[in-house]
């Protein structure tokens, strides 16, 4: 058994014991439990038990069929929705890795009270309601927008260029949104590692970049699974991001399930949407995190021993 | 001062105060009522409350609370929660009232209970004694006459060369988009049985689509920033972007008009019937309806006389009514779906 284990298991089943023996603790949980129960498992099931039925309208949830996700699964458009939706999800995840890591790491090695201000910075774009960061983004990356004026006066273009209602635009602002829980989940991780064991590292002769590979990042580890998880599963459900900057050309799951549900009031099939997108994107986060942990966590004496 | 002395002071300025209370409960018919209704948000609320709301509050004492959202999502509430009905009276446009029907969501109501359904034109309550019109939308074309230089005049227009990249279109997910597809469809030799023309038009024009959106605002921002410059467009909206200064043309199209009417629906089990009643009355009334047409231009559905001014604007209005392309709103409720998937397969 590995150390880690060992060490681990006597205090998880000791906890797991006293929490079976204390009624007290039992007596906590079931508030939250039952709040769960009756705003999320319930509904969830009346969605489940939608997905399934015969019709297509909200008042004709009877009989049971796998229709829906058959017409979603084998016609190739919804197929190349669903492709499109996880795609950009896990590009938005990736790409907000590689932006906020420094951010996030940076700010966790700031006094507390340096870092107060530029922590405020990184937030403030929650506080904003998302449909005027949207509109704000429209008027930004229109034809007359700020970003082509700005490549117009530096001769890099010669014409305004269409920079909306495309992938890329629809990139840049699922990053902008999500780009704070990323941020946020490496600093709050990266505080908790001793400043001495990168001394340490340094004072074993291992560079900057050797520091930050084997001490860093394997540290590091669960903000930045924390970090990615958050950045897909809010990327891959968005939508009005992609309704409003990517038009008709960019098509993600998140609106055909809006326009399904408010719009043509077709619940069944939008139902079996959400179940699909809900399912797919707990698999990838579940494989990506298991991957990613056994592989930038163990050590070279643990690979070597396998 | 005495112990009795005081309590009857006491009970006597208690009167006082609650006597013209007391009185006024008397006098109002509504007093204590709160009408729940959804609302179309910005202008229009503001409106429905000024010329709707605080005159029906003053005279019977009813107070209106409107939620603002999008038709859809009230629809979708009033499905979703039958036994609770969220609003008291639902604002829906013509395509939702085949839905509101076939859920028995909503209630009839007749003349004899609205004498002011009287005032209403000819053949504008499209669902018999269900809905009560007041205003009528209409989706025609507009174009930005300092950019587009050839005038357009037909949906066929908008595939011209120099439109390339500058078209905006709604989708079917907003009734304008409906309505605007309905037209691609027609003035190309289909029907609502076969709509397969407006997708094959569509498709040879997609290098000339910039964008397509489900949201009318979004459009309209689109237009005001010059991202787009022609497409189909809700009159109102438009000439709402004129009189801001923008150079947006109102064209009515050679294949005419295609129109929704804006209808009041009480809901069945929300009770307050009588509140409804008068609602509906206030809305019809010359005061009402006045200044919805004044402000938006969008075409009235009762008798008011409209100044000349005014009447200009309207596309639909008097003699012009006749421009309006009838639709058959039941099979539209039926179809919609299978559309809208339709489109977003020819737009992706």
């Amino acid at each position: 058994m590995p150390v880690a284990d060992a060490t681990r298991s006597p205090v998880g089943a000791g906890g797991r014991a006293a929490a079976r023996s204390d009624p007290a603790l039992l007596l906590l949980l079931l508030p939250p439990l039952l709040f769960l129960l009756a705003f999320l498992v319930v509904p969830m099931a009346g969605l489940l038990r939608a997905s399934f039925s015969e019709g297509s309208r909200p008042y004709d949830v009877a009989g049971f069929s796998l229709q829906h996700y058959a017409r979603l699964l084998l016609d190739g458009y919804y197929l190349g929705v669903i492709g499109e939706t996880l795609l950009l999800g896990l590009a938005s995840a990736i790409i907000s890795l590689v932006v906020g890591f420094p951010v996030g790491y940076s700010l966790a090695r700031l006094a507390p009270a340096k870092r107060r201000l530029r922590l405020v910075i990184v937030i403030l774009p929650l506080t904003l309601s998302l449909v005027v960061v949207v509109f704000g983004w429209l008027v930004v990356l229109g034809r007359n927008g700020m970003l082509n004026s700005i490549m117009m006066s530096f001769n890099l273009v010669e014409r305004p260029q269409r920079l909306l209602f495309n992938r890329a635009a629809v990139l840049v602002v699922l990053i902008q949104q999500f780009l704070p829980f990323m941020i946020l989940s490496v600093m709050s991780v990266v505080t908790q590692i001793d400043p001495a064991l990168e001394q340490a590292s340094a004072n074993l002769r291992a560079n900057r970049f050797t520091t930050f590979r084997r001490v860093i990042i394997p540290l590091a580890m669960p903000g930045i699974l924390a970090g990615l998880t958050l950045v897909f599963i809010l990327s891959a459900s968005a939508f009005i991001t992609p309704r409003m900057v990517g038009g008709a050309r960019v098509q993600m799951l998140g609106s055909l399930i809006y326009e399904q549900v408010t719009s043509l009031l077709n619940w069944p099939l939008g139902s079996a949407m959400s179940f699909i997108l809900l399912v797919l994107t707990l698999l990838l986060t579940m494989g990506v995190n298991m991957a990613l942990a056994v592989r930038l966590t163990s050590t070279r004496a643990e690979q070597h021993a396998r | 001062m005495q112990r009795r002395t005081f309590l009857g002071l006491t009970a006597l300025s208690t009167f006082s105060v609650a006597a013209p209370a007391v009185v006024r409960a008397q006098g109002k018919r509504f007093e204590g009522v709160t009408l729940n209704l959804n609302g179309y948000g910005g202008d229009y609320n503001r409106l429905l409350t000024e010329y709707v709301a605080k005159p029906l509050e003053a005279r019977t004492g009813l107070k209106v609370s409107y939620q603002s959202g999008t038709v859809q999502s009230a629809v979708a509430k009033l499905i979703a929660s039958r036994e609770n009905p969220p609003f008291d009276l639902i604002m829906a446009d013509s395509p939702n009232i085949p839905e509101l029907i076939k859920n028995d969501i909503i209630e009839p109501v007749s003349a004899a209970e609205v004498p002011n359904i009287r005032k209403l034109l000819p053949n504008v309550r499209e669902f018999g004694d269900y809905g009560v019109p007041f205003l009528t939308n209409s989706v025609i074309l507009t174009y930005n006459t300092k950019l587009v230089k050839e005038p357009i005049a037909s949906y066929t227009d908008l595939a011209r060369p120099d439109l390339k990249d500058r078209v905006g279109l709604l989708t079917p997910e907003n009734t304008g988009g409906l309505l605007s597809l309905i037209a691609f469809g027609e003035s190309n030799g289909g029907s609502l049985d076969n709509m397969e023309p407006a997708f094959k038009a569509l498709a040879a024009m997609r290098s000339n689509i910039s964008t397509v959106t489900p949201a009318t605002v979004n459009l309209l921002q689109l237009f005001e920033q010059e991202e787009v410059w022609a497409g189909p467009f809700f009159d109102g909206r438009t000439y709402s972007m004129r009189s801001k200064g923008k150079p947006m043309a109102t064209v009515v199209p050679k294949e005419g008009v295609y129109s929704l009417f804006n209808y009041l629906n009480p809901v069945k089990g929300a009770g307050k019937r009588e509140a409804m009643l008068a609602y509906i009355e206030q809305a019809l009334s010359d005061e009402a309806v006045g200044p919805l047409v004044e402000f938006f231009r969008y075409g009235p559905c009762t008798d008011i006389k409209l100044s000349e001014a005014v009447s200009k604007d309207v596309v639909l209005s008097g003699a012009t009514r006749d421009r309006m392309k009838p639709v058959d709103w039941a099979k539209v409720a039926e179809k919609r779906g299978a559309w809208a998937e339709d489109f977003n397969r020819a737009m992706r």
